[in-house]
C-alpha cells in the first residue's frame, strides 16, 4: 500500500545500534567507578563510590520520571530522607532488623508519593515541581524540629551495619559493593520499564497525551505509577545511605540536594542507561573537587552553585537529551526493544 | 440501501450539544452506527465533525445528550475508558507517537488488550515476556495489514504523510475495536494512495471493527464506501440517509455539494461491496 | 502583653510579610501571563535586591541611592535573564523552559555566594529602629516601610496595566499572542518588559524586607515557593488574587509563628497552602478550567 514506491536504499535511517563513544565513555566510567575502591583499597574511594552510587539510584528514578513522564520533581531529596531516617529510626529506636527498615523506608515514601502525586500529577509540569518543592521544604523542616524522633540538628548516631544474614556489610568497601548491586539492579528494573506495556505507554504520552489516552493509556495513573516508583528507588538509597554512614542529620537531605539530582539527571540525560550514572559520577566528582580545593582557597569551594546552574541551562540549550545522548536523535536510538526480542522470537 | 431489518446501532449520539464557551459548535446531533456498516459523515469546514467525534471519545466534555455503546450510557467517561470499551480512533491532524518505532506505535494502540502492570514489567516475569512477544507479532500482522511492515523499525516521525496515515490506522485497528472512528483518513493522500485507502475501508466493517465512523472530504470515497452518510452543517445535521439519497437531498445540494457536483458525481452514487450481503 | 495586643502585631507582620509574598506572586503572575512560564528564579530577584543594596550601603552609598540602584541591577539582570537564557528555549516543551528557569536561579544564587559569602546579611532600617508604640506593645517601623511600598508598588503595577500602551500590549499578549502579534505588537519585547517588572517588584520587596528579615544567598527558593503558592492560591494568573494569596499566605505564617510554634511556622504555611493546592488546585479565587 503504497510503501513500494519508495526505495528500499532509504532503510536504514533507523539509528544503528552502533559505537556511540559517549555511551562507551559512560560503561567504561561505571566499571572504573565499580572496580576502583577494590582496586585501590580505598575508604576514600568507597566512601565516594558509595554517595555516587547512591545518588545515581535516585536519579535513575527521577529520570524516568522526567524523561519519560515528562514531570519534574524538585522533591525527591524528601524520599531520600525518608528512607534514611526510616532505617534510623527504626533500627536505633525500635531495633528492628534493618532490611525490614529499609522496606518499611521504601512504603512509607510509596505513600507519600501515592497520596501528593494523586492530584497534583494530573496537572501541569510546573504544579509538580513546586509541589514536591513544598513537600521538601515541610519534610526538612520536620526533621529539623521533629526532635524526639529525629534527633533535630545533632542527627542519629549508632545505625547498626546492614546485616544479610550471609553477610554483614560492616565496611565500607562492602557497602559500596551492596550499593553498586542495589544501583545495577535499578538500572536493569528501568531499562526492562522502558521496554516494556508500561513503559511504552509512558513513552507515549510523553510524546501525546490525547493519542495516548485513546489508545486506552489512563495517562493520570501512568504519570503516578512511576512518580511512586521513583519515589521508592529514592528511598532505598535512603536506607543505603543511612547503613553506609550509620549516621543520619538533616543537612543532606535539602532542597539543595533535590536541585542538584535534577542537575545530575538532565546533564546525564534520561535517554539511555549510562545517562544517570554518568551523571551521577561527573556531579558527584566535581562537587568534592571543589569542597577540596575550597579548604585552601575560599571563593573556590563557593563556585559549585554557579558552575551547575550554568551547565544546566547550557545543557538545556545546547543538548536537552543530556552528554550521555549526545549523537542519539532519536529516544531510545537503536536500542529498541524490537530489535531485541524480533531475534528470539 | 434501505434496511428492512435494522439491528440495535452499535455506537449511538442522542442530540449531542457541545459549546465552546459562545460558539456551538456541536447541535442537537443524533448519529447511529450500524454493525457490518460504515457510516459517511460530511459537511463543510468548521462543520462540527470531527468536534463530534472529540465528544464520542471523551476528549472534550460534551454540553448536552448522550453517547451510547452497544446501548450503554458512555456519557462523560474520560478518553481512555471510552477506548477500553471498543473506540478506537484516528486523528485529523496525525497523532503518532513519533519519536518511537512504527511498530511500538502499533502495540501502544494495542495497549487495552495487555495486562501487564508496572511491577511485573519492571521485574519482567516470564508472563510478560510471553504477552509482549505475541504482542510483536499481533503488531506485525497489523502492519503487514497496511503494507508497512518493512518499515516496522523505522521512527514513525521518518514516515511519508501517506504512511502515517495508514500508520494510525493501524494503531487503531490493532486495538480490534467495536467501532472505528475515521477523521479524513485520505488527507493529504494522492489519488492512487486515496483508491487503495478506499478498498481497504471498505474491508474493515465486520472484519477488522464491527462498525466504520467516517469523516472525510473527499466524496468519491464517502458516497462509494458509505452505506449511509449524515451531513453536519455549521453544528447540526441536515441530512441522514443512503447516499444516493443525500446525494438528492435539497437541503444538503444547498448547504455544501453545490450542482457543479451533483452534475459530476450522481452517476456513480453507491456502489455495493463485493462479497458482503 | 495581652493576648489582643500580641494578635495586632502578628497581624501586621503577617500584612507586611504577607505584602511581600503577594508582590513576588504578582511579578510571577505578569510573567506567567506574558509567556506562560513559572519562573523558577523569582525569589532569586528579591534576594538579589536585599544582598545588592546591602554591598552598595556597605561601599559607602547612601541608604537611598543603594536601594535604587539595587532595584535598578535587579532589573537589568531580569532582562538579561531573559535574553541569554529564556529566548533560546522559548519553542521548547513547558519543561525545558522550567528548567532552564531552575538553572538561571542556580546561576543568581551561587553567583551572589560568590560575591558575598554564604552567611546572612542585614541592611539599615530606612528611619531608624524605635518602634512605633501601639497598645502595649510596638512594631518596627520598617514593617510599615514594607507594607506601604508594597502596597505602592501593586497600585503602580495595577495603574501600568489599565492605564499605559505598553501595559495593554501585555495584556493583549496574555490574551491571544497570535493576535497580538498581528495587532504590531512586538512579543518577545513585552516578554522582556515582563521579566524587567518582575524583576523589579521583587527586588524592591528585598530591600524593603533586608532590615527586617536578614537576607542570605539560599534564601530565594523560598521566596519563589512562596509567591506561586501565593499566585496559586489566589487563581493562577489573577493579579489581585496573587496579593490575596500572598496576604492570607503572610498572615498563616505570622500567626502560627505567635501562637503555634515559631520552628514549625513555615511548614505550617507552607502546608496549608499545599493541601489548598491538592484540593483545589484552581486557586480559592480561580474557576475550574
Ligand atoms: N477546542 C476548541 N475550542 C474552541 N473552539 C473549537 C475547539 N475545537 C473546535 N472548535 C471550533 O468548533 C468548530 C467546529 O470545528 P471542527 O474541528 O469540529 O470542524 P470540522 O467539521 O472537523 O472541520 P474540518 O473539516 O475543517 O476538519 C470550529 O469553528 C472550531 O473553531
Ligand atoms: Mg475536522
Amino acid at each position: 500500500m503504497g510503501t513500494e514506491a519508495t526505495p528500499l536504499a532509504e532503510e536504514p535511517t533507523t539509528p544503528r545500534p552502533g559505537i556511540r563513544p559517549a555511551k562507551v565513555a559512560g560503561w567504561a566510567l561505571l566499571c572504573a567507578i565499580a572496580l576502583a575502591p577494590v582496586v585501590a583499597r580505598s575508604g576514600y574511594l568507597s566512601s565516594m563510590g558509595c554517595q555516587i552510587a547512591t545518588s545515581a539510584i535516585i536519579v535513575v528514578g527521577l529520570g524516568l520520571l522526567m524523561g519519560y513522564a515528562g514531570q519534574i520533581s524538585l522533591g525527591h531529596a524528601a524520599f531520600y530522607a525518608i528512607g534514611a531516617y526510616s532505617s534510623a529510626i527504626l533500627t536505633t529506636k525500635a531495633g528492628v532488623h534493618p532490611l525490614l527498615a529499609l522496606c518499611a523506608g521504601a512504603a512509607a515514601s510509596a505513600l507519600l508519593a501515592l497520596i501528593v502525586g494523586t492530584p497534583a500529577l494530573r496537572l501541569h509540569g510546573h504544579y509538580l515541581a513546586m509541589f514536591t518543592l513544598g513537600l521538601g521544604i515541610i519534610v526538612q523542616i520536620a526533621i529539623e524540629q521533629g526532635k524526639r524522633l529525629t534527633n533535630g540538628f545533632d542527627g542519629i548516631t549508632g545505625i547498626p551495619a546492614l546485616d544479610l544474614g550471609f553477610i554483614c556489610l560492616d565496611s565500607d568497601p562492602r557497602m559500596y559493593g551492596a550499593t553498586v548491586v542495589a544501583l545495577v539492579g535499578c538500572v536493569l528494573a528501568a531499562r526492562n520499564l522502558v521496554d516494556s506495556r508500561p513503559g511504552r505507554a509512558l513513552r507515549a504520552l510523553h510524546e501525546s497525551e490525547e493519542a495516548a489516552s485513546a489508545c486506552g493509556v489512563d495517562v493520570a495513573r501512568a504519570k503516578l505509577e512511576v512518580f511512586v516508583l521513583s519515589a521508592v528507588m529514592a528511598a532505598v538509597a535512603g536506607s543505603l545511605y543511612a547503613h553506609t554512614i550509620q549516621f543520619v542529620s538533616p543537612e543532606p537531605f535539602g532542597v539543595q540536594f533535590s536541585v542538584q539530582l535534577v542537575v545530575m539527571m538532565v546533564v546525564g540525560g534520561s535517554t539511555s542507561v549510562g545517562g544517570p550514572v554518568a551523571g551521577a559520577a561527573l556531579f558527584t566528582l566535581v562537587k568534592q573537587l571543589l569542597q577540596d580545593a575550597g579548604e585552601k582557597v575560599r571563593w573556590v569551594g563557593y563556585l559549585d552553585t554557579v558552575l551547575f546552574g550554568s551547565v544546566l541551562v547550557l545543557v538545556v540549550v545546547f543538548c536537552p537529551k543530556g552528554l550521555a545522548a549526545v549523537r542519539l536523535p532519536a529516544i531510545l536510538g537503536g536500542r529498541t526493544f524490537v530489535g531485541e526480542t524480533r531475534g528470539d522470537s | 440501501m434501505t434496511s428492512t431489518t435494522t439491528p440495535r446501532p452499535l455506537l449511538a449520539t442522542q442530540a449531542v450539544t457541545k459549546a465552546f464557551h459562545a460558539l456551538v459548535a456541536v447541535f442537537e446531533v443524533s448519529i447511529e452506527a450500524y454493525p457490518g456498516q460504515i457510516l459517511g459523515i460530511i459537511g463543510p469546514n468548521g462543520a462540527g465533525k470531527s468536534t463530534l467525534f472529540n465528544v464520542i471519545t471523551g476528549a472534550v466534555p460534551l454540553t448536552a445528550g448522550r453517547v451510547l455503546l452497544e446501548g450503554r450510557d458512555i456519557t462523560g467517561l474520560p478518553m481512555h475508558r471510552v477506548a477500553r470499551l471498543g473506540v478506537a480512533r484516528t486523528f485529523q491532524n496525525i497523532r503518532l507517537f513519533r519519536e518511537m518505532s512504527v511498530v511500538e506505535n502499533v502495540m501502544v494502540g494495542r495497549h487495552a488488550r495487555g495486562r501487564s502492570g508496572i511491577l511485573s514489567a519492571v521485574l519482567r516475569l516470564p508472563s510478560t515476556r510471553r504477552e509482549d512477544s505475541t504482542l510483536l507479532d499481533r503488531a506485525m500482522a497489523y502492519l503487514e495489514l497496511v503494507g508497512l511492515a518493512g518499515r516496522w523499525q523505522q521512527p514513525a516521525g521518518a514516515l511519508t504523510t501517506g504512511q502515517q496515515r495508514l500508520l494510525e490506522l493501524a494503531r487503531a485497528l490493532a486495538a480490534e475495536p467495536k467501532v472505528l472512528l475515521l477523521d479524513e483518513p485520505a488527507a493529504g493522500l494522492n489519488t492512487r494512495e486515496t483508491e487503495t485507502l478506499s478498498d481497504f475501508i471498505q474491508c474493515i466493517p465486520g472484519e477488522l471493527a464491527s462498525s466504520v465512523v467516517l469523516i472525510e472530504h473527499d466524496m468519491r470515497l464517502v458516497m462509494r464506501a458509505s452505506h449511509r452518510v449524515a451531513v453536519i452543517d455549521r453544528g447540526r445535521k441536515i441530512a441522514d440517509g443512503p447516499p444516493a439519497e443525500v446525494q438528492e437531498d435539497r437541503a444538503v445540494i444547498a448547504a455544501y455539494l453545490g450542482d457543479d457536483f451533483l452534475a459530476r458525481d450522481t452517476s456513480r452514487g453507491r456502489r455495493p461491496v463485493e462479497g458482503r450481503p | 502583653m495581652s493576648l489582643a495586643d500580641q494578635l495586632v502585631q502578628y497581624v501586621i507582620a503577617g500584612l507586611s510579610g504577607g505584602l511581600v509574598y503577594g508582590l513576588v506572586a504578582l511579578g510571577l503572575t505578569v510573567i506567567y501571563n506574558a509567556t506562560g512560564v513559572i519562573n523558577f528564579a523569582q525569589g532569586e530577584f528579591v534576594m538579589l535586591g536585599g544582598m545588592s543594596a546591602v554591598a552598595l550601603n556597605a561601599a559607602g552609598m547612601p541608604l537611598w541611592l543603594s536601594a535604587v540602584l539595587a532595584v535598578a541591577i535587579v532589573t537589568a539582570v531580569g532582562i538579561g535573564l531573559v535574553r541569554l537564557a529564556i529566548y533560546p528555549v522559548r519553542d521548547r516543551p513547558a519543561l525545558s523552559v522550567i528548567i532552564v528557569t531552575i538553572g538561571a536561579s542556580l546561576v543568581l544564587q551561587g553567583g551572589a555566594k560568590l560575591l558575598w559569602g554564604p552567611d546572612a546579611v542585614r541592611l539599615r532600617s530606612f528611619s531608624g529602629d524605635t518602634p512605633i508604640r501601639l497598645g502595649a506593645g510596638g512594631i518596627e517601623p520598617q514593617r510599615l516601610w514594607v507594607a506601604g511600598l508594597a502596597l505602592l508598588t501593586v497600585v503602580a503595577v495595577h495603574g501600568f496595566f489599565t492605564w499605559t500602551a505598553h501595559g495593554k500590549a501585555m495584556r493583549a499578549v496574555s490574551l491571544n499572542r497570535a493576535a497580538a502579534r498581528l495587532c504590531g505588537i512586538n512579543a518577545d519585547s513585552v516578554v522582556a518588559l515582563a521579566f524587567g517588572l518582575s524583576a523589579a517588584t521583587a527586588a524592591l520587596a528585598g530591600v524593603a524586607l533586608t532590615p527586617v528579615e536578614m537576607m542570605r544567598c539560599s534564601q530565594g527558593t523560598h521566596y519563589t515557593l512562596a509567591g506561586f503558592l501565593a499566585a496559586v492560591v489566589g487563581g493562577l494568573g489573577n493579579g489581585f488574587g496573587a496579593v490575596v494569596g500572598g496576604l492570607v499566605l503572610g498572615l498563616l505564617e505570622a500567626l502560627s509563628k505567635g501562637l503555634i510554634s515559631s520552628g514549625y511556622a513555615r511548614a505550617i504555611a507552607l502546608g496549608v497552602a499545599l493541601l489548598v493546592l491538592w484540593l483545589r488546585p484552581q486557586g480559592l479565587l480561580g474557576r475550574r478550567r
